[in-house]
Formats: C-alpha cells, structure tokens, sequence
C-alpha cells in the first residue's frame, strides 16, 4: 500500500507492507535514531513525533501514520533551525571546532535539547537518548516551564538502564530554561577530600556543605559543594588541565542527533536476515529434525542444525589463564539444555521469510527431565546435563558441578569455637536479567580481502575473535571483531551469543548476514546468577569478629559461564570487607536447565553483599551493638591486605595491600545526610512506618589477570590517533581515556581521536571485563601518551635547541623558559617532513594491582504495614573514587548502578515455570525502573589518593549497585523489625513476614 | 509482528468498519492504538480495520451520561479538564495509573484497553465498572454473497459482493463485557451514568514500585442521600484479575444511615465479613491470600475517603442546591 507521509518535513510517497510496522518502515527509510529495543511498546527506544505526539512506533503499523507528520531525531536539527529563524529560541553556544562539525554539517546547530544532553552527560550509552529526546521535545512545545514531575512523567515511556534517570531530568529542565531565554550557570562538580591527612576536617567540611537542590535532583547535580577555600583545599591537583573536568562525551553529536553508531544501523548490500528456532523445552534430545519444507521455502538461503556443522566444544566466556574451565557449549547440539537454547538457525532474504521459515522446520524432541533449582542438582537422582563425552574441564559432569571453589585462611572452626556468638543466616538472590536496552546484535560479511568481518554488539571483542577462531578453524588473522557503539551491555555481552551461528550463516551462504535477539529470545538467551548463600560469622562480645565463612551455591545454567570466573575472580570480595584471621570460602557452581547465567554489572559481588550486609545487621542486633560500631571494629583499612583468601589452583599468590581506603569518610556523609542518629532505631507505630538502613562494599578485580596495550600516533595536523581495546557497555570507557591520553600528552581533548572498535588495529585485552578498561586500557594509554610526550619534547628541544626536560605543553602548545613556544602541530610537521621519522608508540600494561573502590549506601523508606508495600523517600551513595577522571561520568555511572540497585531490591526477578518457562518475556511484566520509579537521589564523590591507577581513579560504575539492595533490607528490619533473607522485597514477602512474626510474638 | 497481515483498511464509516469485520473468510480485526494488538504476534490475523478516521476520539457529556469515544487515548483522559471533575477525577486518575508508560498512554484507547480485557492490565477497567459504565456495542447483521473480490464495475473492491442488511447497537455493563459481547462486535463509546452531586470516589493500588503494575486496586464509588449511603461501589482489580465488585459488602452499607466520621471497627467488621466473597486470583505476582488480606487495606481506606468525599461534598452540595 501507498502511504502519503511528511517525514521531518519532507512530504514522501512510500510503499509499505500491510503487517510492515512503523518502526521498520522508518529504519528502512535509513532514520537510524528509531531504535528496536523490544516489541511490546515499553522500552521507548522507538519514539517517533506523530503528529506532534510521541509514540511507540514498534507497536504502531506504517499504515497507522498514513497521512501523518513524523518527527525523528534527524529533525530535531532541522526544526530548531526553522524556529531559530522565527526567533523564537535564542542563540545558543556555538559547538566546539572540530570533529563535530563534520558530524552536523557546517551551518547546522544543536537543538538546545540535545546540547543540554551532551552537556550535563545525559548521554552514555546514546540507545534510549533519541526516544528522550523526542518525549522531552514534545512536552516542551506544549509547555515551556515544566515542573520536575512532569519532566520525568514525560520521559516515563523512554527506558534507560545507564543513567538513573537524574541527569536526562536535568538536562530537560536546562534546556527549557535556556528556550526561555535565561541564562543558565554550568553544573557545579565538586568532591569531598577523602584523604587521611584530612579525616579531621571532614566534619568540618560536611558543616559548610550546601546541598544542591534536595528536592531532586534536576537544575543542580546533587552533589556536595563546598566553598572556594575547601575546594583548593580539596583539590589533588589543580594543575590537571583535562583530568578531573566534566568532559562531554566525545561521541555525543553522534548519539544526540541519531546518526548511524549501532549494529543494527549498518546495512550492506545483499545482507541476509537470520532467524534462531530456539527450544520450547528445558531439557530435551532431538530426535529428528527435518528442515527440507524451510529450506524449499523461496528467499530462504541456508538452514543449519548440529547436522550441519562441526562439533566443537567451546566455552562462550573467557576463563582466567590457568584455569581452562569447562568448555561444555556448541554451536547446534542435539541436546537441549533450556528453554530458549539453539535448535536450528535460517538466514533468508528478508526478516518475514526467515520467521516463516522457522514455521516449516519439523522437530521430534524427546523431552528429559528438568533440573530447575540447584540446589537439587548433586540429588544422585537428578538428569545429568553434560553427559557427553566431547565436553571438558567440568569438575564433576555426573554430579553437575560445574566447578567448586574451597579457600580458606587459618581454622575457622577453631575460630567458630573461641567465638562468644556465632551467628548463622541464609540469604537467597533471584536470577535477574542485565536488560540492556539494545538486544544482542551481530552482523558478519567478508570483506575485500575475504576476512570474516564480525561486527557485534560486544564488551569482549577480542575474546569473540580468539573463540571463532577454535569454533570455526579460520586463523585468528582471518577475523575481524568490530564493536561500534554498544546500547548497554552490563555483563550480558561479555561472551559469544550469537556470533558464532551469524558467521556460520555467513561462510554457508557467503553473504552479509544480520542476526538480532529479541526482546523476548533475550530474556530466554541469559539471566544473571541465582544465588543461595549461606554466612557463619563467630563474633566476640565487644563486636571483633573471629571467623567468618560463606558458602554459595549457586546456578550457572545450561553451560559453565560466568559464575565460574566470577567466584574464581572474588574469593570472596564481600569477606575482605571484614578480613579476619580464619575465613573460609565455599562455592558449588551448579548446571541446571536455566539459561546460561551471564555476568552483570557487579560480577556475582551484589548477591554476597546483599548477604553480608544483612547478616552484619542481624550480628549487630544479636550482640546488641551498634551496627556502625560493629562495621568500623572490623573493616578493611588503609595498609590491610586485600582479600587473602585464594583460590588454590590460581597461578599468582601474590599479597595485594590496600593503599587507600575511603570508607571512613562515605560512612561520615552518609550518617550525616540520612541523619541516621535521629532516625535510626525509633521504630514508630501506625500504618506507614519509616526506616533507615545503610550497606558498605568494596570493589577490586584485583585477582584477575588482565593486560592490555595501547597504540598512540601523532598526525600532521597535531591530532592523535589513539587505538586501544575497550570492554565497557555504555561508551564512557572512549572519553575517559581520550581524557586520559589528552592530560599526559598536555593536549586538549579535540586533539584526541580514539580508535576502540576494531580488533585489527587495537592491541589485544586479555581478561576483558567491564571496569578493566579504566585500569588496564587507561595505564596502557596513560604509558603510551608519556612516551609519545617524551618523543615529541625531543623533537621541540632540537627544534628550539634547548633540553627537553625544560620544555611543557599545554594546550597543544610547547613553551620554553625562555619564552619560545610552538605548536604539536609543528612538532610534527617538522618530525614528519624533516627528521623525516615518526612520532608514534607502542605500550602494553599489566598492574600487579588495581585501587580498591569503596561505597557507603543509605535509603530511607517508608513501609505500609498493611498491604507490604515500600516506598523509598531518599537514596544516598557516598563512593570512594579515587580522584575521578570524569566527575560528571562518574556521578552518571553511579546513579544507574543505584536504579539498577533499587530495581533488583524491589522488584527485579526472574521466575520459571515448573517447564522451565519464564513469566516475564517483556518488559512491561519485567518491571526496570523508570523515571516516575525513581526517589530522591543523592551523590557524593569522596576523593582519595591511590597511586595504583591512571591519575588515581577508581572504578565506580560497579559498585554503586552493591549496597542498595541490602540498605533497603535493613532500612526494613529498621523500620517494621522484620528481616527479610530474600529478594526483591515484594510487598507479599513483606506483609506474610509481618504478619509471620505477629503470630510468633503473639 | 502481525505475519500474515495482508490487508489493511482505513474506514470512514462505521458501517464499512462492520462490514470488513464481519468478513468470514478473512481473519480481521479492529485496529486502535495497536499497542496490544502489535504486541500479540498473532499470525492469524489476515486484515486490520484502522478505526481513526471514525471520529470516535471524543469525550462529552449529556443530560444522563458522560460519553468517551472508543478511539479517546488514556493520555486523552488523564489531560481532559472534565474527566478531573468528573466523579472526583476517578477515570483521570485511573487513566494514568493505566500505564506508566505516558508513550503507551498517548497511543492506547480506552475501547482497545477494553477490547484487551484482563490482558490490558489497565488500572481503568476497575474504576468504568465502580462507575457502572456500559460499554456501547454495534454490530451488522448482514448477508454474504460473494467474496471473490471485486466485480467488473468495481474492480479490485473485495466488499463488493456483500449484501448489507442492518445493523443494531447495544449496551453492555462494563463488568459483564467480556461474557458478554460477541465477535463481530466493535466499541463504540463508553457510557457513564452521571453519579450524583455528592459522590465521593477513591482508587488506591499496591504495586512493587510506583510505576509498576497494580498487583491490586480498589475502587470506591460512595453517594450519599439524605443521611443514607444511597450507591456503594467497591470494585477490586489488578494485575491478571477481572475487575471485582465487592457486592456483600456494597449491599450492606447501601441504604444504611452515614455515620460520620466513618466508625473504623464497624467499617472494618462490615469488610471482614463481606470480603470473604470476593474471590482474589493467585498469580505468579500474588496469591489470592495476599490479594485478600491487603485487600481489606485498599477497601477500607479506599470507602474510608470516598465516604468523606462524599459527606463533606454533600454539605456543599445540598448548601448550594436549596439556595437556589
């Protein structure tokens, strides 16, 4: 059918399928800024401008729009430009020179939503942020001075798993206020001196502390300011030119105006569309398979099932060197582990034609018994899920232990017998899904010179390169891993998905092929770890803790993925908070017929700091301590080894001391802005009572094995090209380290060009995992730059004859005492034209240790005792940072950690039926946090000096999900006096507990 | 994704919209907002009816009756400065608690939403059915002769073959609609009898976070007449779970004299033993034991503020009333 559309302002004729939907129609139309992020309409990634009113356009059919007007983010620019010339907005700042012209276009200016976006750091990952930006254009042409509340109801249908909401709020209220034509001031940053020498003055500082806007957070960030004075106090190093500033993203015009950046959005010539049948069962054999009616069916070019390809084991997440760990995954088997698990795939000339396809693909399943819950998987009765003898490095097959883990320091027997008390919980942690909004998404083609090109949404590029070339026996030299823009990611894409059967496609029909999830194939494809974890901690009288030992059973899924390096990784983070002389660490990694369990943002810590942080409540409450008291007796300090229990087995022992330790100082600001004296323990009477509960943490990879490389090249014009390895989900890792390369060089950022997303041309990571890009790719980066700054002081030195120790740069500019200066750029024009050599480099870096981040998280609620409900009133994370690269970066990353912490407290959860099905395939029946969801957010940086990192800097996108989860539990017990050992806290569990412990009582 | 959609039709009559419906050969359905129907992945469903062009995107009030058009989108409803006033913004209210989602608001309509049922997991079905709202229903009753398609005057018109022979138009009450209505039959508007001047409502839910589904809901509708509860409407709802009315115990305050302030442990013995016969649904969300327990909550404080609503919009009313 024909459909008459004016599509940002171009009147068009364009023919459209009956059953085409809106959203397809318009990608295929090449308007990139229309994301498919799910099916059902939730997630908002799909916003379209209808007639001026933003809709879903997934769930809207072309012909719904006929006759409309469309409005995409590609004409936002367009519009602006349009009112500008009215007059009715005024001027805005001008963009920077440079790159991002080209992106624009020479004449063409930033609508001053977008602007606002990039400026506040609005836009991390950039998948959700052309649907806001959409809902929030529409709420400001009906009404120019919105209330916070209606921002956020606006934004309410517009997803996103980076942000937590503050800064995409702030962003709105600044741009409506600069359409209004005030002024408005830039966002003040500031941090609270963590270091030791300033402990001292800390209260001082907290007494002549503001709060920007308590009210929520929106026109200010809610960070802590502090005086001029305080400031220089506080300040590690004033001289740092590019470290420590707000930087905007440097990939923030690209994201803002909905150009081309994700997988997805790159289509090639003859590209073939793959479909996965997938299985209805938990645990199944296939019997026969017969795809000849799939294969006759016209435009489809390959069907492929385990008949088809070689059996190779393999295992789709990279183990610590010295550990092989189990490689128990196929491409296509013919046994079937869980719902969801791959039974054939089809690649076909349109998307229709592959799903039909699907249709015509007949299968005798002959269905096993399920193994649903761990904790039945070592009954001698239970199906054996790995019985095939192909597999390896599983520790126990029959038995469907898929790894243990047994560390222990001292006798923690003995030391549970000289206790006073001996304190013993369970505390059980649900399967959660990562949910990142862009779904698993591989294209693969060859390219000219016959290299597999694997273009993938990914966090581990170059352990997707090393895995397909073992599945698929091509040189590794063959293959080339692209990751363009990642729409989240959270652990979910730190393994091969889907890649592996995209490129089988590919080799089978020699043709470009894409192959994407959908929302509901993601939920079924990976769910994070489930958990049952069991704390014994022997404690004297006056609060010292004796021994301590945790015992962790829990599911890794179908295949030994991440829970395996995850408890190999952090034996046992969550113990090293209250380290003590006999600790024992016990974990069973369990096969059941569950979808393989992915990594997520926390890698497995959340779920032991959820129990430990209960459990140091109820140790407080059994000894009749204060629970801070008990905390500050026993945690880890400035100078304490690190985690001293090993995983026997691990190839280095080697004693890793805690060189800094903010903990002190997040404790003070967080008692202090909770007002945790005056609230805590007055437990009221009524219907709706208040709590308060907080939870510490710490973050360190410190035991994994990582190395990365950097390449940094000078061009002729003073640009520097920057090729480096990057395993982050959200894209923060890019202007982070530009921000790092452009402070040692003394350059300013436009002067740095990254290259992250190609494994050709970047130095391999070994050990990707998400945080390690600040400390592995940073110090590699950090290196490299200082090398390049020697080289290029060289080369000014012989130009103005003086040594080169005597010469700085700032700025791109190379000064003398003298007074003679010059620019990179003649630097180079010089090395290049007449020394006739390069200036360029090569650094690799391994740290033999990285900073330990530290957190302190406090909620209050308020519980209705009548039907169990919560309601959180305010959130505040006070986080050790170290001295943060990118304060506004940082601030963002913390507060999605802390929506992503208050969804997995109250109602984030996984279920299966008794079949192994799942209850919640979308995400309106998933429930994430929305903008409407959030509470009063509170973010405090507290600097501290560590000399192990790039600059000092500590990760923080982790951590701050760690403590929300079991701050809100004991904000509960605080509040209701009733403990709760399980997540998330629903209002059912909550009032049968109530009401459980009314019976005991009575 | 609908797969095997071949046929899309924009209608400008509502007869035509009934014709097309009533085609048995080819698999069609209505099309309002789509987000329920895009959502299905339905692959029977051959044809859509695209029902914007019929005007039924409306909102307006008569002597008896506020009338909303079919195609009307929640976000219609939660923006209407009438729906605020009407029945102490009860459908305004439960309109935006529908979804949290305002881009699903802006392109849900209330008959998809009752189209949908219990699928629709909209707060709204529970407060039409407090207001008594009926749903009006049209049909054709028609003959089918030829469905070839298209004749050699009209070529290409695959309706040209079908006789059409009437049509009729009912009511059905909103808490009996899903028995009740019949294929073939397409929403016209929502029709919702004018409670009185002093009518108090109230609507509170329980969810896991505020913009989650409702896990439960309650509705309360209360008219007060000469010291006596003359209309009482208690209505359950939720996630899963067709709309309920608490009928035991609406029978027992109906006609009773108003005690105000309302007597807690006289109301609370009048729910404990009224809400016995509400029978609350298990689901994966919440057992029938929670629904009922924190049920008890919602109704009582739920009557509690209508109550007073309406008391003290009595006092207003009736001031006002004999003055003039």
């Amino acid at each position: 059918m024909e459909l008459e559309l004016r599509i940002n302002g171009i009147i068009e004729s364009i023919e459209a399928a009956p059953h085409e939907t809106l959203l397809a129609m318009l990608r295929r139309k090449g308007l990139c800024s229309v994301k498919q992020g799910c099916e059902t309409g939730e997630c908002g990634a799909c916003t379209v401008l209808v007639d001026g009113v933003p809709r879903p356009s997934c769930v809207m059919l072309a012909g719904q729009a006929g006759g409309c007007t469309l409005t995409t983010v590609e004409g936002l620019i367009q519009y602006h430009q349009t009112e500008r010339t009215r007059g009715r907005f005024p001027a805005i700042t001008p963009l920077q020179p440079g790159a991002s012209d080209l992106v624009l276009g020479s004449t063409a200016k930033l609508h001053p939503l977008q602007e606002a976006f990039i400026e506040v750091g609005a836009v991390q990952c950039g998948f959700c942020t052309s649907g806001m930006l959409l809902s929030a254009y529409a709420l400001l042409q009906n009404n120019a001075s919105p209330t916070e509340s209606e921002v956020r109801d606006a934004l309410s249908g517009n997803l996103c798993r980076c942000t937590g909401y503050s800064k995409p709020v702030q962003a709105v209220m600044q741009a409506a206020a600069v359409m209004r034509g005030e002024k408005v001031a830039p966002v003040e940053y500031s941090t609270i001196n963590g270091s030791q020498e300033n402990i001292s003055g800390i209260t001082a500082q907290l007494q002549r502390i503001t709060v920007h806007n308590t009210n929520r957070s929106t026109t200010k960030i809610p960070a802590l300011s502090v005086d001029a004075a305080t400031m220089a106090e506080t300040n590690q190093d004033a001289s740092l030119d590019v470290v420590g500033r707000p930087v905007r993203n440097i990939d923030g015009i690209k994201l803002v105006t909905g150009k081309p950046a994700f997988v997805a959005d790159f289509q090639r010539r003859g590209m073939l569309y793959a479909r996965v049948l997938t299985s209805p069962h938990a645990h199944a054999i296939i019997r026969d398979i017969n795809v000849s009616d799939a294969k006759a069916l016209p435009g489809v070019q390959a069907v492929l099932t385990y008949k088809d390809i070689p059996r190779v084991p393999y295992s789709s997440v990279e183990h610590p060197p010295g550990y092989e760990g189990p490689h128990d995954q196929y491409s296509l088997d013919s046994i079937l582990r869980y719902v969801g698990d791959r039974v054939a795939v089809v690649a076909a000339e349109t998307y229709e034609i592959a799903e039909q396809a699907l249709h015509l693909i007949q299968v005798e399943y002959d269905v096993q018994p399920a193994l649903l819950d761990p904790r039945q998987a070592l009954d001698p009765a239970a199906p054996c899920l790995h019985p095939e003898p192909e597999s390896y490095g599983i520790y126990d097959a029959s038995r469907n232990i898929a790894a243990r883990v047994r560390a222990e320091i001292g006798d923690t027997e003995q030391g549970f017998a000289s206790a006073d008390v001996v304190v013993e919980g369970e505390y059980f942690v649900p399967a959660i899904q990562s949910a990142p909004l862009e779904n698993h998404t591989v294209a693969t083609y060859f390219d000219d010179n016959r290299d597999l090109v694997v273009q993938t949404s990914t966090q581990v590029p170059h352990h997707i390169r090393r895995t397909l070339a073992r599945i698929l026996n091509i040189p590794l030299c063959r293959i080339r891993v692209v990751k363009p823009a990642v729409g989240g990611g959270f652990g979910v894409k730190q393994e091969v998905v889907l890649e592996d059967l995209c490129a089988l496609l590919t080799i089978a029909t020699q043709r470009p092929v894409l192959l994407a999830y959908s929302r509901e194939e993601e939920f079924y494809s990976r769910t994070c770890q489930q958990c049952i974890i069991r704390l014994k901690t022997g404690v004297m009288h006056d609060g010292t803790i004796v021994a301590n030992q945790m015992v962790m059973l829990t599911s890794t899924g179908a295949h030994g993925t991440h829970p395996l390096t995850t408890q190999s990784n952090i034996v046992s983070d969550a113990l090293s908070l209250y380290a003590c002389a006999n600790m024992r660490y016990v974990a069973e990694v369990l096969y059941t017929n569950q979808p393989p369990a992915a990594a997520m943002r926390g890698y497995g810590a959340p779920q032991e700091f959820f129990a430990l942080e209960c459990h140091i409540d109820e140790i407080a409450q059994r000894i009749k301590i204060d629970a801070l008291e008990l905390r500050r007796k026993n945690w880890v300090q400035v100078g304490d080894a690190y985690s001293p229990l090993r995983w026997p087995g691990k190839e280095k022992d080697t004693t890793l001391v805690i060189e800094s330790c903010g903990l002190p100082e997040c404790l003070r600001v967080v008692e202090e802005k909770l007002n945790w004296h005056t609230k805590r323990g007055h437990m009221s009477g009524g219907r709706f009572r208040r709590g308060v509960g907080l939870a510490l943490s710490l973050y360190n990879n410190a035991t994994s094995t990582e190395a990365s490389g950097a390449i940094i090249k000078l061009n002729e014009d003073g640009s520097f090209d920057v090729l480096v390895s990057t395993s982050d989900s959200s894209g923060d890792a890019r202007t982070l380290l530009a921000q790092i390369a452009a402070e040692a060089l003394g350059v300013s950022i436009t002067s740095i060009v990254m290259h992250t997303s190609d494994t050709t041309s970047t130095p391999a990571h070994i050990g990707e995992s998400a945080s390690s890009s600040l400390y592995f790719s940073g110090g590699a980066v950090k290196r490299a730059a200082e090398q390049v700054r020697r080289q290029l002081l060289a080369v000014g030195g012989r130009m103005l004859n003086i040594m080169p120790e005597a010469l700085k740069i700032k700025n791109s500019v190379i000064s003398a005492p003298d007074g003679q200066t010059m620019t990179v750029e003649q630097v180079a024009r010089h090395s290049l034209y007449v020394e006739n050599r390069h200036i360029m480099t090569t650094a690799s870096w391994k740290s033999q240790q990285v900073p330990t981040t530290f957190a302190v998280q406090g909620v209050e609620i308020e519980v209705n005792t009548e039907t169990g409900s919560i309601r959180v009133i305010n959130s505040i994370t006070a986080l050790d940072a170290g001295y943060a690269i990118n304060p506004m970066i940082a601030e963002g990353q913390i507060q999605g950690g802390v929506a992503l912490g208050l969804g997995a407290g109250l109602c984030e959860e996984i279920i299966y039926d008794q079949r192994g099905k799942l209850f919640a395939t979308n995400l309106r029946d998933y429930h994430i946090y929305s903008a409407t969801d959030m509470p009063d957010m509170q973010t405090h940086l507290i600097e501290t000096i560590d000399a192990a990192s790039p600059f000092g800097a500590k990760s923080v996108a982790e951590i701050s999900l760690y403590g929300v989860a079991p701050a809100l539990t004991n904000a509960l017990a605080d509040a209701i006096g009733v403990r709760m050992h399980q997540l998330p806290l629903t209002p059912e569990r909550i009032l049968r507990a109530i009401h459980a412990q009314a019976a005991t009582r009575s | 994704m609908l797969l095997k959609l071949a046929e899309y039709h924009w209608a400008e009559h509502i007869d035509d919209a009934l014709l097309l419906l009533g085609r048995l050969d080819v698999k069609t359905v209505p099309l309002a907002g789509g987000t329920y129907l895009l959502g299905l992945k339905d692959n029977s469903i051959q044809a859509v009816v695209d029902l914007r062009d019929l005007e039924l995107a409306y909102i307006s009030e008569d002597a008896r009756y506020l009338n909303i058009g079919a195609m009307t989108t929640l976000q219609s409803m939660v923006d209407a400065p009438v729906l605020k006033e009407f029945a102490t913004g009860l459908l305004s209210h439960a309109a935006r608690a529908s979804s949290s989602s305002r881009l699903i608001r802006n392109s849900a309509t209330v008959g998809g939403t009752l189209g949908a049922g219990v699928a629709s997991q909209a707060d709204l079905l529970t407060a039409l059915v407090a207001l008594d709202a009926e749903v009006v229903v049209r049909s054709g009753s028609r003959t089918q002769i030829n469905l070839s398609g298209g004749t050699y005057d009209r070529p290409g018109l695959p309706l040209s073959g079908v006789v059409f022979k009437g049509k009729q138009e009912r009511r059905i009450a909103c808490n009996s609609f899903d028995l009740e209505h019949r294929p073939h039959e397409l929403i016209i508007k929502i029709a919702i009898p004018r409670p009185a001047l002093s009518c108090g409502t109230s609507f509170m839910r329980i969810s896991r976070t505020p913009a989650d589904m409702a896990l439960l809901n309650a509705a309360a509708l209360v008219e007060i007449e000469d010291g006596r509860y003359k209309r009482v409407r208690l209505v359950f709802g939720g996630m899963n779970m067709e709309p309920v009315r608490a009928s035991a115990i609406e029978q027992q305050l109906e006609g009773r004299p108003v005690v105000h302030p309302v007597k807690g442990e006289q109301l609370l013995a009048l729910l404990r033993a009224g809400i016995s016969a509400v029978r609350f649904p298990s689901d994966v969300h919440a057992s029938s034991s929670y629904r009922r327990v924190s049920g008890m909550s919602l109704a009582y404080h739920a009557l509690e503020e209508a109550i007073n609503v309406s008391h003290w919009r009595g006092l207003v009313s009736s001031g006002s009333g004999k003055g003039l």
